[in-house]
Order: C-alpha cells, then structure tokens, then sequence
C-alpha cells in the first residue's frame, strides 16, 4: 500500500529516537514484537544450541539521479540521492532443535512513516517449525510471498535488476505481516509444487504528497497515515528446473484506526457547466461520503522461465481490487523482462506499467483538474480544496522501461548500473509534483548504480 | 563476524595451495543413526536444506571447507552444479526465510569426527579417507 518505492514497515509502537543535528536515526519496534524479541535472544541462548547461530548481513550502496527536479519514488530528483536504494541487513538464523527455528531479521534503510529519517526496524522475528521434509510452519513477525521476490527483496545480490520495478513492488503491502505462515511441498516428477498461505496483521504507513500549502489546513509535504491491515493469502508455485511459475490470491482489509477517510468526492454544481467536487465537509455540499477501511483483493501471476542460449524471462502481472473506496489503488500492473547471462555478466530489459482502473483515473483528473471562476466567492479556497482532494486520490498511470546490468566480481556481491525511463501520463503515481503544478505526459530519465552484497 | 571471515579468507589463502586434491571418489557418511543407503536425490535434497529427515531421523548436513577440491568434487559428481550456483542457491534460501547452508568444516577427519559422534549427521569425505567402520550411504 505504499506508494513510494520499498517495502512499508509497520510496527512503531515504541520508538526510540535521538536526534543529530540535520538527521534522525531511530530503533523502533512494536509492543507485539517484543515478546518474539524476547523470546529470540532466550531461544539462542543456551549453550547447546549456540553452535547454530547462523549471522549473515546484507547490503545496497546504491546511487540514484534523475533529470527532473521533482521527486519521484520519493528521494529520486535530479541532485541524485543514496536514500532510495541504501540499506544494511544483519540476520540470525538459528536451528534450536533439529525441526525447530529460529530467525531474526534488522534491516537499517529510509524510514517507511518519514521522508527525513534512517531508521533501524525489525523485518522478521519468527520461529519455524518442520514436522517432516515437506511442511513448513512459521509464526511471528515474516515476510509473505505475496510477489516473486517479496521475500528477498531487500537483498540486491538475489536479482540483477538494479531495482525491482516500483510499478509491481512499491504498492501493495510488502509489508512484514505478524502472524502464521505455512508452506507444503509435493515432489512431482521432477517438478516441485508448493502451497503457501499466510495470515497476518500489520501497520503499514501510506505516504501521500501534498502540493500546496493550505494555511491553516495543510502544509505541502509528505504526509504519512498508518493503516491497520490484516490480511490472508494463498500462494502456488511450480519449480521446474530453473523456471518457476506462481499464482497468488490475497485478502486484506485496511483500516485507518485514527477515524475515517473519504470514499469518493461528489460534485456539487452551481450552475450549467460550473461546480466543484466537494472535497472537504467544509465545503457546502451533500457531505462527503467517508469510510474507515477499505478490502483489497489481489490477484498475482509470475513466471521465470528459462530460455535457451542463456537467456530468461522474467514477468509479473498484478490486479488490486480496491472495495468500500473510489480513491484507492484499484490498479493493474506488471512487468515483463528479458535476461540474458554471459558468465558474471547479465545485461537485462525491463518493461514494467501500473494503471488505476478508469474510474480512479477519470476521477482524478475531473477533481485535479476542475476550478471554478474567481467572481464565486471562496473560488481560491474552493481551487486549493480541489487540488487537495486530487492529492488523496491514489491513482496510476505510468510505464517505463530499463535497460541495465548486473554484473557479480565476487560469489557474493553484485555491481548492477541501470538506465530507465518512466513515462507519466495522466496521474502522478509516484511522482511528488510541486506546489501550484502538475507532473502529467512527462518523462522522467533515471540513472542507477548499486554495489550489492552479503556476508 | 568480519574478524571471522578475515581469519578464514586468510587461512583459504594458505591452505588451498597446500590442499590434497581430492584423488578419488565421493564417499557420503553418515551416523549410524542412518541405516541402509541413500540415493542421489535424496542427498541433493538434504545439501540444499529440503530433506531435514530420512527414516524418521532428523539429518544435519555438514559441508567441506568453501573451496576445497573435495567441495568442489561433491558439488559437481552429487549435486550436479558449481560454487556459484550453490552459494546463489543458498543466499536465496537464507533471505526468504527458510534456514542457513549447512555448517562448514575444514578438514575430513572433522567431518568424519562430527558424522560418527552427532546423530542425523551427514557429510562426505574422499574415498581413500574412508575408514573401517564408517557408515557410507552414497559413495560415486
């Protein structure tokens, strides 16, 4: 559900923080993760299971430039940012018992609730479970495959894309679920099928911008709301050789515990041809039909299919069904992609979209793009409050194509440089446009280099 | 963690020149715990962490030293693939969630010494490390 770029974090019940002058660096975990932390450190401690600590780490340097001075994913602009790509990883694997496990996860990257800091979260707490070869139970605090590479997403040397398309991984929850997860496998031939399911709840931080400062209503900026989601899902995965094919059903109701949020914004005409969406129950008007969540059905098909000559394809299509909300990210999306490997060197071509359905589209444009004459009284207000209200609706349009390498000097780390073009057409997606205008049937050119590892 | 992997990288250094080629056949052991003999998926299977039990036997798997010709022999007549695609392999399992590679040991008769005294455990040496008494599941 996040409209930027990486994966929502959720789970900031208690948070520490210190300042330092210009940057904040915080630890935040939720209350609900503390016991799992707990129990962690007690699990590996004693001294018959301390052989089978595992520590690993992972890590992106990765630099990122545009030619445009707006933001886009976030940190992208044309004076070039490490903040969108750079983060490091420490894990802890533990087998506690010869069917039991233990596994804990630190990810330190850009905040999920705040455009300003870096910030050090607990991404896995969990404990596993496997009765026999072909079952695998987990509870606690994990990362679903809800896409292909959900779970190791922030792990660069697993894929050669310098980064996983945002039109597919940067908006629906890849957020790390607090729940029970199962996975069964059945060997046919020499195929490998698995079914995975989940249930889960989390906190996951939207990020909306808003354009233009409405004194004393809003300043323009990011805005973070944290939604309360609990989800489920069903996943199947056929693995044969070194292609691998999935589907993937998800449920998930989103809720704003703060109170509720607007379902759609009505027209409200003053006289033929002239009138305005009433974005704001200040406004005179019906009112505005409001809601306080939102159900979400997901539907996903991957498929990695090896090629001959070396090459493969890679391709993901989603379909988010947004319910109870005309403003939500009813959206398709996907990519499709083209490798081809020649030693420790893999040049690929990325095309990847995301489109809101035409109702959000239409809607977004007729609220964004409506005025009324200034002789109306209130007209500034009442623009300002269209505007606004545009901000709130979270629609898509975009498309873009990379053209890029990884190429992997050692086992264990990746150099991947990449060039891609998104192209915005009629909504902004992730752009943050600035005050007063409109990113519309604009290029964006973005220029990637990333130095990837693990240990 | 890096003062680790320092003093191992260091120590591959010195030894790999000095290592044994690994001069015969792949001899799969395990404890005694383990009866009757493995076929070659189901070692595949307990070296890329899918199989954890064989006849009711919880099996911990241990591998040779990172770059020791008797790694590289197993990976290649067993496993049918090369460092780089193991390691890969791993890096993946690890980062979704499903357990680490099997522990490491740097020489046969730690491998062995572990085999005969941990139930479960499963390793390989080469074949003219093979003593009298040591349970063979697989040997190539």
């Amino acid at each position: 559900m996040n409209r930027m770029g990486g994966c929502p974090t959720p789970g900031c019940g208690l948070t520490l923080s210190q300042s330092i002058p210009g940057f904040r660096f915080s630890l935040g975990m939720s209350v609900s993760l503390r016991l799992a932390l707990g129990l962690v450190p007690c699990m590996f401690a004693g001294s018959a299971f301390a052989a089978d600590v595992s520590v690993s780490g992972f890590g992106t340097a990765g630099y990122t430039q545009s030619d445009q001075s707006f933001g886009y994913q976030r940190f992208i602009d044309d004076s070039g940012t490490f903040k969108r790509d750079s983060l490091f990883g420490l894990q802890a694997d533990a087998k506690l018992f010869h069917k039991f496990g233990a596994t804990l996860q630190l990810k330190a990257a850009a905040s999920n609730s705040s455009d300003d800091d870096f910030k050090v979260t607990v991404e896995w707490a969990f404990v596993s479970y496997r009765p026999t070869n072909s079952w695998l139970l987990r509870a606690g605090k994990l990362r679903v495959p809800i896409y292909m590479n959900s779970e190791n997403l922030d792990v660069g040397v697993t894929f050669d894309f310098a980064r996983l398309p945002a039109e597919m991984y940067s908006l629906t929850t890849n957020a790390n679920f607090t729940g029970l997860s199962f996975a069964k496998d059945w060997g046919i031939g020499a195929s490998e099928l698995t079914l995975d399911g989940y249930w889960g709840r989390a906190k996951v931080d939207f990020r909306f911008w808003l354009r233009d400062d409405i004194p004393p209503v809003q300043s323009a900026g990011a805005r973070f709301e944290r939604f309360d989601v609990e989800a489920l899902g069903l996943g199947l995965a056929l693995r044969h050789g070194e292609s691998l094919y999935r589907a993937h059903v998800s449920r998930a109701t989103a809720k704003l515990p703060s109170g509720t949020f607007p379902s759609t914004f009505p027209f409200v005409p003053l006289f033929p041809g002239v009138g305005y969406y009433q974005t704001s129950p200040q406004l005179p008007g019906p009112g505005v039909p409001q809601t306080d969540s939102t159900r979400n059905t997901i539907v996903i098909l991957g498929a990695d299919q090896k090629l001959p000559a070396g090459m493969r394809f890679v391709g993901e299509y989603v379909r988010r069904i947004v319910q109870k909300s005309e403003i939500g990210p009813d959206t398709s999306g996907g990519y499709v992609s083209l490798l081809r490997r020649f030693g420790t060197f893999t040049p690929y071509f990325v095309y990847a979209f995301l489109q809101s359905q035409a109702e959000e589209r239409q809607l977004y444009t007729a609220v964004n793009e409506n005025t009324v004459p200034s002789f109306i009284p209130g007209a500034e207000q009442i623009n300002l409050a269209q505007r606004a209200g545009a901000d709130g609706i979270v629609a898509y349009d975009q498309s873009s194509w990379a053209l890029g390498a990884s190429f992997s000097p050692f086992r264990k780390s990746k150099i991947k440089a990449e060039f891609q073009r998104a192209q915005i057409r009629e909504a902004p997606g992730f752009v943050d446009a600035p005050s007063g205008g409109n990113v519309r049937n604009q290029n964006i050119n973005i220029f990637s280099l990333s130095y990837n590892f693990v240990f | 963690m890096i003062k680790t992997a320092i003093r191992n990288a260091l120590l591959a250094l010195i030894l790999v020149p000095c290592a044994r080629p690994a001069s015969g056949g792949v001899v799969v052991i395990g404890h005694p715990s383990l009866v009757g003999k493995l076929d070659e998926p189901t070692v595949q299977k307990i070296f890329t962490g899918k199989v954890i039990e064989v006849g009711g036997v919880s099996v911990t798997a241990v591998n040779a030293r990172l770059g020791s010709p008797m790694r590289n022999q197993f990976l290649q007549v067993i496993l049918h693939q090369d460092e780089d695609k193991y390691t890969a392999y791993w890096t993946v399992r690890r980062y979704i969630g499903k357990g680490a590679p099997p522990r490491e040991m740097t020489s046969s008769a730690d491998i062995i010494t572990f085999v005969t005294s941990t139930p479960g455990a499963v390793g390989y040496i080469d074949e003219s490390d093979v003593k009298p008494g040591l349970n063979v599941l697989l040997q190539k």
